[in-house]
């Protein structure tokens, strides 16, 4: 069978946006669309009209997407990073961030845009569940992130990636900066999935660098435990310069030595 | 975790949740709970998190373990999900599942219409899962 553009068009004209569709309870309308969440779940998106004037639309995931990645231990939005790139998704695809949901608003006089709005919206639920790989790939910043979101869903006051002038005059990068009600802390992360023993003895270096700051922060390491082996002298090591806890079993004690 | 352990781990009868699972609004369309601990003999940290999507009206109920990951997922009227419609329990048959967020599922036809105490009581009931207190919303 030979193939031209006018035979292909012909193919997909027949493809449809909507593979089912019914109206739930609210009264918004819900289309089952072809596209699919990583684990091969429809993705579903929603048909709202507005309650104003216009009798515009709202098509939205309903928090779909935010829920999908939850059930992974995963918070689009914990981070800056993934804010960011959250945003930098948005941006790109024209879709809006609304209380945990994405969607587009359509007006009435435009809604045979629908299907754009759809393969947009759909699209950037995909992108969106795809940053649990993407961050995934990345090996030390994954875990400082996991870190970092811990901080956020405790609500720590926190800032990330601070910089320090050392004893030596060389400036020292601490991973996190936390302020407690009464005592501060410099919180350091370690992870490394292959040889882990230069990395503990950096931290270890940099604690001593900022031997100085010592009367106005609590020293806090924190390594991931879910690695596996760390070398008893490494910890052992840092424990004699700050407060050595693993992430995530020691959750409860973390929490509250920097809420402190 | 591997489909064994997975076994292993649901048939153990001793499975207990000591506490009232409490709903919060997570956002307007979302009433949820999270970090719920599933106490166990094995000692494995298995924590049951859920949703509810009342426009819709749409249950989830999620236990993951810490470290490895989802493990298995009751959910009524939800998304679609392949032959297995919109209410289905995922579960672990491989050790790839959690990474994946568990791409197998069974349908349930027989938790469409129930009420969500219904559908925690059965799910109770299968799972070998002890809930001393109560769902509170």
């Amino acid at each position: 069978m030979s193939l031209d553009c006018e035979k292909i068009k012909d193919i997909v004209q027949s493809f449809s946006l909507v593979e089912a569709c019914d109206v739930i309870k609210s009264g918004a309308i819900r289309i089952a669309t072809p596209f699919h969440y990583p684990n091969g779940s429809n993705i579903d998106l929603f048909l709202n009209p507005t309650n104003d004037l216009f009798k515009d639309f709202i098509l939205t995931d309903l928090g779909q997407t935010a829920d999908y990645v939850t059930d992974m231990q995963f918070n689009l939005w914990a981070t800056k990073k993934r804010r960011g790139l959250i945003n930098d998704i948005c941006s790109a695809l024209g879709v809006e961030q609304k209380d945990s949901s994405f969607q587009i608003q359509i007006q009435a006089s435009e809604i045979n845009a629908l299907p754009q709005a759809i393969v947009r919206l759909a699209q950037t639920c995909i992108r969106a569940t795809d940053l649990i790989f993407t961050q995934r790939l990345q090996d030390s910043g994954t875990f400082q992130e996991e870190v970092e979101e811990f901080l956020a869903a405790k609500d720590l006051s926190y800032e990330p990636d601070i910089t320090l002038p050392g004893r030596f005059q060389y400036v020292i990068k601490v991973d996190f900066r936390v302020k407690g009600r009464r005592i501060s802390s410099l919180v350091q992360t370690l992870s490394t999935r292959t040889n882990n023993h230069p990395a503990a003895i950096e931290i270890f270096r940099r604690w001593y660098d900022l031997e100085s700051y010592r009367n106005a922060y609590q020293f806090v390491t924190i390594y991931d435990e879910s690695l596996g082996i760390y070398r008893e002298d490494d910890l052992k090591r840092l424990s004699e310069q700050s407060i050595v806890f693993g992430f995530p079993k020691e959750q409860a004690q973390i929490n509250e030595v920097l809420a402190a | 975790m591997d489909r064994a352990e997975f076994e292993q781990l649901r048939n153990l009868p001793d499975k207990e949740i000591k506490n009232d699972i409490v709903f919060h609004d997570e956002n307007p369309s979302t009433l949820a709970f999270n970090d719920v601990m599933v106490s166990n003999s094995l000692g494995i940290e298995l924590i049951l998190n859920g949703v509810i999507k009342p426009d819709i009206p749409a249950y989830k109920f999620n236990f993951s373990v810490r470290g490895v990951g989802a493990i298995c997922r009751v959910e009524v009227n939800s998304t679609i999900h392949k032959e297995a419609g919109r209410t289905h329990k995922h579960e672990l048959r491989y050790e790839s599942c959690p990474r994946q967020n568990l791409p197998y599922a069974v349908a349930r036809p027989d938790l469409e219409g129930m009420s969500l105490e219904e559908i925690w009581k059965t799910i109770c009931t299968q799972a070998l899962i002890k809930h001393s207190g109560k769902l509170i919303f």
